[in-house]
């Protein structure tokens, strides 16, 4: 987490992609492993919240507004989307998208796959929503 | 899954008579469709929702839930429009939006309690207000 938020100040994105790569690794390797810990799950439970939400609905969200000039966020995405902008800050917006697109074992982020190893493991469902 | 029955488009200010019900009249606001419309509402009250919590959706409803995930990907293209308790230019529900032109409005905080599957609703989508009838 901390590598994705020195490389989204450096503004680096391909190191950025690849630590949220190495992140998600993680992730999965924690929900896959039946001999996981409470711990573990407890961690993948920090990661699951900042890649599912905090870093792409909140830092990545400032992120951009912080390097945006001449425009709203809205008009932003929808030039984006529409293919008319492709600079760095596109090619960003591009990267968060890959996260809020990401699917695993069927639901968002695998957060099914989550729930179940959460409740095996600690006994109680997630107290928290993600979003 | 009903079939879908053609919307009636009416540009703004063209004069037109036409039925108060299921009418959809289209403005161009950058680059995409806002529309206002009356519609059956299909409500999903879970925060996360599967497949089978589809049951009865019609082609056409205006889908109200808490928020969206990359799963639904395919009922969304079948959505007339699409609301949310969640509010943020970020989440899935508005990346969709933006992607596919779906009519969204977010930040409706206690919809899915205040509305249920079946209930008809006037929505403007691009004054961000609705209301029931």
């Amino acid at each position: 987490m901390e590598e994705i938020l020195n490389y989204t100040y450096q503004f680096n994105l391909e190191k950025l992609s690849q630590a949220i790569e190495n992140l998600w690794q993680k992730y999965v390797q924690i929900i896959e492993n039946k001999d996981c810990t409470v711990d573990d799950i407890y961690r993948a439970r920090a990661i699951l919240y900042f890649l599912g939400y905090l870093y792409p609905e909140q830092i990545a969200l400032g992120a951009i507004n912080n390097r945006l000039t001449g425009m709203s966020l809205e008009d932003f995405f929808i030039k984006v989307d529409k293919g008319e902008i492709n600079n760095e800050l596109s090619k960003f917006y591009e990267i968060i998208k890959g996260i809020k697109n990401r699917t695993y074992q069927g639901t968002y982020l695998g957060e099914g796959l989550f729930n179940q190893v959460y409740e095996k493991k600690t006994g109680q469902k997630p107290k928290h929503k993600l979003d | 899954m009903g079939s879908r029955r053609p919307p009636r488009f009416v540009y703004r200010g063209e004069r037109v008579a036409f039925s108060p019900s299921d009418c959809v009249i289209i403005t161009i606001r950058r680059g995409f469709l806002i529309k206002f419309m009356k519609k059956r509402v299909f409500v999903i009250k879970k925060r996360m929702w599967q497949d089978e919590d589809l049951i009865g959706f019609e082609t056409d409803d205006i889908l109200v839930v808490k928020n969206t995930t990359p799963d639904a990907q395919i009922i969304l293209s079948r959505t007339a429009g699409l609301i949310t308790e969640i509010n943020n230019l970020l989440c899935h529900a508005a990346i969709i939006s933006r992607e596919s032109g779906v009519p969204l409005l977010m930040g409706q905080v206690g919809i899915t309690n205040q509305l249920n599957t079946g209930d008809m609703i006037e929505v403007d989508f691009d004054k961000k207000i609705w209301k029931k009838f």
